[in-house]
């Protein structure tokens, strides 16, 4: 394989960002007096530093590692991607489409909702169970991606660096257990500063050393008209796109992550401020990491060393998910020089981190404050509470670290995310707009369409397997977004349905 | 193949040259408001001694 130029000089940029990252974790702690303050930092969330935190969160290693592989499979078209986030966002800030709702009642979690709106702690504990296991599905694979990243940029071997790895998830583990939100949006800040400087000098540099025409007729080359047109079947096609403009709706309006900054801002105007000028961070959040991909994908075709392991004899893309996975970190180790390396892997490195810190307290706080808190009757002390969010957070980041490192990846990582994500969010999507913008919408509604969306699960390659349908679904071309599309309207309709044969709920009236 | 290569690359240079300004904004901008939760922060945690 290609000599990496990362140099010693470049692992020293990245100690000294890690460490500096402890410190800070420390330093925040002396302000964590509640939960208000460790899940929502006391809702004192401005403008920039809320764009600052919602861009550096969603912007992860993960996130640049699924779009620059969706950047080399797919071309150009794969901007569509980033396009229809950054539209969707803006939709959302322009109409404040769920979150401003959400953060006029002030709530700190979606399953919170569920509860005040339709009276059901039930309904709570158990959308909070599935929002948390489809959550935690959906980060199982970035301990992976984080793997497959150090290894390509810095040519070290794989075995060591799943130990990294895991001293990398401790050290997320440490800091945001002692610092709560206040240090995962410092960190966050520091992350996007970093990462940003470090994607902006990325595309220059492709761009100056491949050269522009070299890139678009090597995209033309390799990729043909799918390379361009999203709407071309011999690559993404209509339905795709369809379910990337739903997902561009979702993750900023109901991905629980997205929905807790929302909820940390400081007012309803500071929340549509903040979505407005997140709308060009969604665009960007897919969009450079694809065109790095496309650069990559160019470079690689042109090298006859790379060219064998990325491509099969016929000269088309590897259909292994992990080897085009590597592409993007090869290429940066072969472009990047010495130094500049170093800033770019701890801005990839900070954003694994940052991404990790926010899910993992996300997810903790989520089994906490919704499923375990509930079922005792909501008698848990502020202390036990944080103290049990602590202990989660290691808890999970123990199931990452095993389910990471064995689980087979049998599609595209941005797609697994996809699918499993939607286990959650397609019955949450119509339980929120049934909740907030449906009068009539009844607890025993919203159950069912939560149940439905469990159903979601299917589009995954390893489930299907296992349900001896993989062979029906390929035959027919049934994708990942056919089955979430469907499950999305099946919810919806679900929830109409039942809600309109069965009484209405007032809040709080199954509490008793 | 021509009309969508063009939309994709002057998509391309907006989202450089707002991304440049957006991350210059953020950069001064979030320093401030990082001093200013502190500071609230630490009002409260006064509030709640005394």
């Amino acid at each position: 394989m290609l000599e990496s130029n990362f140099s010693l000089l470049d692992w020293g940029i990245v100690a000294l960002y890690l460490a500096g990252t402890v410190v800070i974790g420390m330093v925040v702690n002396r302000y964590i007096v509640g939960m208000g303050e460790f899940l929502v930092a006391g809702r004192s969330l401005r403008t920039r530093l809320g764009v600052a935190t919602m861009i550096g969160s969603e912007l992860g290693l993960v996130t640049a590692m699924y779009s620059a592989q969706k950047g080399f499979t797919s071309g150009f078209a794969a901007f569509h991607i980033g396009l229809l986030a950054g539209i969707a966002t803006l939709v959302v800030a322009v109409t404040g489409f769920i979150v401003v709702p959400l953060r006029r009642m002030g709530i700190m979690t979606i399953p919170e909702f569920y509860e005040r709106r339709f009276g059901s702690r039930k309904l709570r504990m158990v959308g909070g169970f599935i929002l948390a296991a489809a959550g935690i599905l959906n980060m199982g694979l970035f301990l992976k991606a984080g793997a497959i990243f150090v290894t390509g940029l810095t040519g070290i071997d794989e075995s060591a660096v799943r130990w990294v790895m895991t001293s990398m998830i401790l050290l997320v583990l440490v800091y945001t257990a002692l610092g709560g939100m206040v240090s995962v949006i410092i960190t966050d800040y520091a992350q996007f500063v970093v990462l940003s400087l470090g994607l902006l000098l990325t595309c220059v540099l492709a761009v100056w050393k491949i050269g522009w025409s070299t890139i678009v007729e090597g995209v033309q080359e390799i990729h043909g008209n799918a390379g361009f047109d999203p709407f071309d079947d011999a690559g993404m096609g209509g339905s795709y796109v369809a379910w990337n403009f739903f997902l561009g709706i979702v993750s900023c309006a109901v991905w629980q992550t997205a929905v807790m900054r929302a909820c940390a801002a400081e007012s309803v105007a500071v929340v549509k401020r903040m979505y407005a000028w997140s709308s060009i961070g969604f665009i960007i959040r897919f969009m450079i990491p694809q065109f790095i991909g496309i650069c990559a994908l160019v470079f690689l075709w042109q090298n006859n060393e790379a060219k064998v392991v990325f491509f099969d004899a016929s000269g088309s893309i590897s259909l292994d998910p992990e080897v085009t996975m590597r592409a993007m970190p090869v290429f940066l180790g072969q472009l990047l020089p010495a130094g500049v390396i170093g800033l770019v892997a701890a801005g990839m490195i900070a954003a694994f981190m940052s991404t990790h810190d926010t899910y993992l307290l996300c997810w903790a706080s989520v089994l906490t404050e919704d499923v375990i808190n509930p079922a005792t009757g909501g008698r848990m002390s502020q202390r036990a509470r944080l103290t049990l969010t602590r202990v989660l957070l290691f808890v999970i980041a123990s199931f990452l670290v095993l389910w990471g490192l064995w689980y087979e990846l049998g599609q595209d990582l941005w797609d697994y995310m996809a699918v499993s994500g939607s286990i959650y969010f397609t019955g949450a999507f119509a339980v929120l707009i049934g909740g907030l913008y449906w009068k009539r919408a009844t607890a025993k509604g919203a159950f069912a369409a939560i149940m439905v969306g469990v159903f979601a699960v299917v589009g995954l390659k390893p489930v299907q397997e296992r349900l001896n349908i993989l062979e029906w679904t390929e035959a027919h071309e049934i994708t990942g977004a056919h089955i979430g599309l469907t499950i999305s309207l099946l919810a919806i309709l679900t929830m109409v349905v039942v809600s309109l044969v069965t009484k209405p709920t007032t809040p709080n009236s199954e509490n008793a | 193949m021509t009309g969508w290569m063009l939309f994709w690359g002057i998509l391309l240079l907006v989202t450089l040259v707002l991304y440049a300004v957006l991350v210059v904004n953020v950069t001064i901008g979030g320093f401030a408001d990082i001093r200013q939760m502190l500071k609230k922060l630490s009002d409260n945690q006064t509030d709640d001694d005394s």
